[in-house]
């Protein structure tokens, strides 16, 4: 065998990742070759020397500091990405199919001119729709507020929709959003407090970019 | 034969490396990420608190700069937050961490300019701290061992990327091949070709502290 051919194998051999045979081939070149065992001794010598580089001390607040830009807003996932996600799911693919369903019905029973003043003028058609909304699951972030808030006005309705009204629907939205968006803030001030005490050379000017943001507009998403 | 001498050594022992039965070995992240994706804010935060040392170590480790690398430990977890919703359990969560650090990485490695590193690393050398340890191993040759692991650090740093990278994920974050295979989408194989030309190449860079750590071991 070769030298070349043996000394690719060193690291595998140092590592004990080779098979018996050719284990004890390297063995038996070893034995008589003291290049090659000179090199194997280096090669183990620079492994001994990686290995022993020291755990690095960590620094303070990385943690906190991504939770707290998280909470701002960042590292969200791009909206059109997310609609795509989304569409993909149960709830969304039923909505899309109740939606494709009630302009069809509308177009069926002629009268989309009604349907497509207000919201308040309930056609036929509308009701049908409604009716063919499914009821919400278990409630969510902020971005399933309003959807919640719509579909749990249906839900107690069951295809009734006198007592569903576009207003009622986005009040309640508005106070789960005030809601969320509150304790929200509360956890931007307790991240912000955190770096403050984690004693890191940018945790003060980070933590006072954090402070002077409290009117953060966490949920921007309006119904219409 | 000196190899037998050598393998008693407990400075070469093998690393500890976990056995790379993936994928029946389950993932102990895989509760905190389900919690996750269903919405519990806190389980990322739990995940972040777990994942943040080995990202910056492997950050700091390919970039050799504490600064840069806890600037890529942050984007990092911030991408991960971007993207690990979409993770469905193909590979363990570590490993999609792993990827995504590395990615992160090698995208910070290419915008800098190579010059801003090299003055950055020389302030550092100057300063005398390029990584400090949090708790020295054996304070009695630590003099000695900064040294050289100063220079250690360096030579990586001289290292193309790729090659840097399976040898920092197998010899200093001691993940087994398969997974390095899995972080860096390329065959095992590769992965065993690379480890062996970055230990060449770091064994002739650091040629005086070999002779001498080979000796040392030797006698």
């Amino acid at each position: 065998m070769k030298h070349s051919q043996i000394r690719a194998q060193l690291s595998e051999y140092l590592e004990r990742d080779l098979s018996g045979e050719g284990r004890a081939r390297i063995d038996a070149h070893l034995e008589d070759c003291l290049d090659c065992d000179r090199e194997l001794n280096e090669l183990r010598a620079t492994v001994s020397l990686l290995r022993r580089l020291p755990e690095p001390a960590l620094p303070p607040g990385i943690g906190t500091a991504v939770m707290a830009r998280i909470a701002l807003g960042e590292g969200r996932e791009a909206r059109v990405h997310s609609l795509l996600r989304r569409t993909a799911e149960p709830r969304f693919a039923a909505l899309l199919a109740a939606g494709l369903a009630g302009v069809f019905f509308l177009f069926q029973s002629g009268d989309i001119g009604l349907a497509t003043q207000t919201s308040r003028a309930v056609a036929p058609g509308t009701r049908a729709l409604v009716a063919a909304m499914p009821i919400a699951a278990e409630g969510g972030g902020s971005e399933d507020a309003w959807l919640n808030a719509r579909d749990s006005g249906l839900g107690s309705q069951a295809g009734v929709t006198s007592g569903f009204t576009p207003a009622a629907a986005y009040q309640q939205y508005r106070s789960q959003t005030r809601r969320q968006e509150a304790e929200r803030r509360a956890q931007i001030q307790e991240y912000a407090r955190q770096l403050r005490g984690a004693g890191h050379p940018n945790s003060a000017s980070l933590a006072s970019h954090f402070e002077a943001r409290p009117n953060v507009v966490l949920a921007d998403w309006q119904p219409r | 034969m000196t190899y037998e001498l050598v393998e008693h050594n407990p400075a070469a022992a093998p690393i500890a490396r976990e056995v790379d039965t993936y994928p029946e070995i389950v993932d102990p992240d895989a509760e905190l990420v389900s919690r996750w994706q269903a919405g519990d804010a806190s389980a990322f935060e739990t995940l972040v608190r777990r994942h943040e040392r080995p990202v910056f170590r492997l950050a700091l480790r390919m970039l050799g700069n504490r600064e840069e690398a806890e600037d890529v430990t942050q984007e990092a977890l911030l991408s991960l937050h971007r993207h690990g919703r979409s993770f469905r359990g193909e590979s363990r969560f570590s490993t999609f961490v792993y990827r995504v650090a590395a990615n992160a990485a090698l995208n910070r490695r290419r915008t800098l300019g190579r010059s801003r590193a090299r003055e950055r690393l020389l302030a550092e050398r100057q300063t005398g701290g390029i990584d400090l340890p949090s708790s020295p191993r054996d304070p009695g040759d630590a003099a000695a061992g900064a040294q050289a692991q100063a220079r250690v650090h360096e030579a990586l740093q001289e290292l193309p990327p790729d090659l840097r990278l399976a040898v920092v994920l197998y010899d200093i974050e001691g993940m087994p091949y398969g997974e390095i295979a899995r972080v860096l989408e390329v065959p095992e194989g590769t992965v065993k070709s690379r480890i062996h030309r970055a230990r060449n190449a770091l064994r002739e860079r650091l040629r005086s502290f070999v002779t001498q750590e080979s000796e040392g071991v030797d006698s």
